[in-house]
C-alpha cells in the first residue's frame, strides 16, 4: 500500500521509528494529486510549496523532541475555514480574493499539533447542497465512479480522503454535511455534539446547526483528529466548557456486551434503495455479534425534520448572508448607488442554491409567514429533539442509514431541489437535536459503490460513538478499501 | 400556498436580489415546490409546544470585560475592496 492510502495513526509510527520522512509522505499525496486530481477536481487550492516548507519545519520540531499528535501528517480543510493569507472562497465567486487575515480556531489548533496543510477543498457553495455540485470551482467527482457526485457539501474533502489526495481532513456538517460526503466516498466523518467544536473561523451557514468534524480513513484517525480540534475556545461563546475524555482509548475495547443499539423503524422506509437496506441487515448482525442488543424503536417525527432543517438553515442563511454585500470583503461590482452596488453585487457573486436558501429564508422570516413558518419550524425542532430524549432512556445509540442511495449521477437531482434534500433526510435530525453522529463505511452496492451507516449517540457521548464504530470497523475490516488501494 | 410572481419580486427586493427573465421563473417554481413541501408541518398540533432556538438553552455566556488584542486596523481593512485613510469607501450615499 503506497504511504497516501495509509491512515494518520500508521503514518505516524513509521516517522517514529525513523523509516519514512514527512517529505516521503507528501511526495506520495502529490503524486497522487498529479494523476487524479485533474479528473476529481477535490481541491480549489492547492498548497504544494508551503507544504514542502512545513515539512522541514515539523521536522526540526520532531528532532527537538516535540511531542506532536498530528507531526508531519498532511490535512486538507474545507474551502470555509478561514486559513490566515491563503484565499478562502467558499466555493463562491463573492468571497474571491478573500485572505482571511487570521485563522480559524480549528486550523491554528490542527496546526500547533504538526499537521501539514497542503489545500483548500472543494463544497457546494457556502456549504448548501448535497451533491458538491453547486460549487463556482467546478463539481468534484466521486472517486469511485468518475460519473457520480462524492456527495456534500465536504465534497471536496471526502473524495480527497478516498483517493489519497490527503491523509486527513476536516469538513463541516450543517445537515449532514460531513457525513453523506463520507458515506458516499467510503470514509469516516464525525458530526460532533454542538458545541464540542469551536466555530471560530469557520464562515456561518446556519449557526445554531453548524458543527466542524473530521474526515479521515478510518475510525482511530477520527479519534487522534477529534482529540486534537475539540474542546473551549474562548472565541467562540458557543463551545462548551467540558473534559475531554481520551478518544484513542475508545479504539481499544471492541466488546459491546450490554450496549443496546435501536433501529428507528422510520428510516427503514419502502424508498430505500435495496443494496442500502441489504447493508443494514448486516451491520445489525455484526454489532449482535459483538456483544450488542439490537432492537427496533420508534422516532415518530423523523418524516417532519427535514421540511423543519429546510425553514430553519435558510433563515438562519439570509441572516448570516446579509453580510456580503460588496462593502467589508470579497467581490465588489460597481453600482451607481450604494444600493444598486449591493444589489449588483449579491446578484452576480451568489449561485443559484445560495439565492433560492436566501429567498426561502427572507420569506420564512417576513412579515405574515413567520408564524407559519419560522415559529411552527422552531416548535417541530422541540419535538425532533424530543425523540431522540425518549429513545435514549430505552438504547445506548442509533443505528440507520447515513443516506437512503449510495453516490446517485451528476445531474441526477440538480433541477430539483426536493429530491436532492432528500438524500439528507437521516442526517437533519441530529443537527436540529444537537447531538453527535459518525458514519463508517458498512459495505458496497453491487456496482462496488460504498455505502455509510451511521451511528447516533448523545450528546457529549463521541467516545462512546467512537468505541462502537471502532469496533464494528475492526470486526469488518472495510475502512481499508479505497478506490485506488493497491 | 400559492405563491405569485408579485411575492417572488417582494421577497427579492427584501433580500438584495435582482432576478430577471428564465432566472425568475424558475425561481417561482422552486419556491412553489419547496413551499408544498413545508406544509406538510401544518399536520401537527403545536399548540402547547415551547419553540426551541437553539439547543443550548442556558443564559448567555459573560466574559470579564478586559481589553485584549485583536486583529490591527490594517489586517481588517485588507479585506475590503476599496479603502481609503483608514476607512473603507463605499459610494457617495448623500447627494
Amino acid at each position: 500500500m503506497e504511504l497516501c492510502d495509509m491512515p494518520a495513526w500508521k503514518l505516524k509510527e513509521l516517522i517514529r521509528k525513523g523509516d519514512i520522512s514527512p517529505e516521503d509522505i507528501l511526495d506520495s499525496v502529490f503524486e497522487r494529486i498529479e494523476e487524479v486530481e485533474r479528473d476529481l477536481n477535490s481541491y480549489i487550492t492547492i498548497l504544494k510549496e508551503e507544504a514542502y516548507n512545513q515539512a522541514k519545519e515539523i521536522k526540526a520540531r520532531l528532532q527537538k523532541g516535540e511531542d506532536l499528535p498530528l507531526g508531519g501528517i498532511p490535512i486538507a480543510i474545507k474551502d470555509i475555514l478561514c486559513t490566515k493569507g491563503i484565499e478562502t472562497t467558499c466555493a463562491s465567486k463573492i468571497l474571491k480574493g478573500f485572505y482571511p487575515p487570521y485563522d480559524a480556531t480549528v486550523v491554528e489548533r490542527v496546526k500547533r499539533a504538526g499537521a501539514i496543510i497542503i489545500g483548500k477543498t472543494n463544497l457546494d457553495e457556502f456549504a448548501m447542497g448535497s451533491s458538491t455540485e453547486n460549487s463556482a470551482f467546478g463539481p468534484t467527482r466521486n472517486p469511485w465512479d468518475r460519473e457520480r457526485v462524492p456527495g456534500g457539501s465536504s465534497g471536496g474533502s471526502a473524495a480527497a480522503v478516498a483517493a489519497g489526495e490527503t491523509i486527513l481532513a476536516l469538513g463541516s456538517d450543517t445537515g449532514g454535511s460531513v457525513r453523506q460526503p463520507a458515506a458516499f466516498c467510503g470514509i469516516v466523518g464525525l458530526k460532533p455534539t454542538y458545541g464540542l467544536v469551536s466555530r471560530y473561523g469557520l464562515i456561518a451557514y446556519a449557526s445554531s446547526l453548524d458543527q466542524i468534524g473530521p474526515m479521515t480513513k478510518d475510525v482511530r484517525d477520527c479519534a487522534l483528529l477529534l482529540q486534537v480540534i475539540a474542546g473551549k475556545d474562548e472565541k467562540d461563546s458557543t463551545s462548551l466548557k467540558v473534559d475531554l475524555p481520551n478518544y484513542l482509548e475508545a479504539c481499544r475495547h471492541h466488546d459491546l456486551s450490554g450496549i443496546k443499539i435501536g433501529i428507528p423503524r422510520e428510516y427503514i422506509s419502502e424508498s430505500l434503495d435495496p443494496s442500502v437496506a441489504e447493508v443494514m441487515e448486516n451491520s445489525k448482525r455484526v454489532f449482535e455479534k459483538l456483544g450488542a442488543t439490537v432492537k427496533e424503536i420508534s422516532l415518530p417525527h423523523t418524516e417532519y425534520a427535514l421540511p423543519t432543517y429546510y425553514i430553519i438553515a435558510p433563515a438562519e442563511a439570509s441572516s448570516n448572508l446579509a453580510r456580503y454585500d460588496g462593502v467589508q470583503y470579497g467581490l465588489r461590482v460597481k453600482g451607481k448607488s450604494l444600493r444598486d452596488m449591493y444589489l449588483e453585487t449579491r446578484t452576480k457573486g451568489f449561485g443559484d442554491e445560495v439565492k433560492r436558501r436566501i429567498m426561502i429564508g427572507t420569506y420564512v422570516l417576513s412579515a405574515g409567514y413567520y408564524d407559519a413558518f419560522y415559529l411552527k419550524a422552531l416548535k417541530v425542532r422541540r419535538l425532533v429533539k424530543a425523540d431522540f430524549d425518549e429513545a435514549f432512556k430505552e438504547v445506548d445509540y442509533i443505528l440507520t442509514p447515513t443516506s437512503p442511495t449510495p453516490a446517485f449521477k451528476l445531474g441526477e437531482k440538480i433541477e430539483d431541489p426536493i429530491l436532492m434534500y432528500l438524500s439528507d433526510v437521516f442526517t437533519v435530525p441530529v443537527n436540529l437535536a444537537g447531538i453527535c453522529a459518525i458514519s463508517i463505511n458498512g459495505g458496497f452496492s453491487k456496482e462496488n459503490l460504498p455505502i455509510g451507516i451511521q451511528l447516533i449517540g448523545r450528546a457529549l457521548d463521541e467516545f462512546g460513538l467512537l468505541k462502537i464504530a471502532s469496533a464494528f470497523e475492526t470486526e469488518t475490516e472495510l475502512q481499508g478499501c479505497r478506490p485506488f488501494g493497491r | 400556498m400559492r405563491v405569485t410572481i408579485k411575492d417572488v419580486k417582494h421577497i427579492m427586493k427584501l433580500a438584495y436580489l435582482d432576478l430577471k427573465g428564465e432566472e425568475e421563473e424558475k425561481m417561482l417554481k422552486h419556491f412553489s415546490r419547496i413551499l408544498e413541501y413545508f406544509a406538510k408541518l401544518q399536520e401537527l398540533d403545536t399548540a402547547n409546544i415551547e419553540p426551541l432556538s437553539h439547543v443550548i438553552e442556558e443564559s448567555t455566556p459573560l466574559r470579564e470585560d478586559e481589553v485584549k488584542k485583536g486583529l490591527s486596523q490594517r489586517d481588517v481593512l485588507s479585506m475590503a475592496p476599496e479603502e481609503e485613510g483608514g476607512y473603507v469607501k463605499v459610494p457617495k450615499i448623500v447627494e
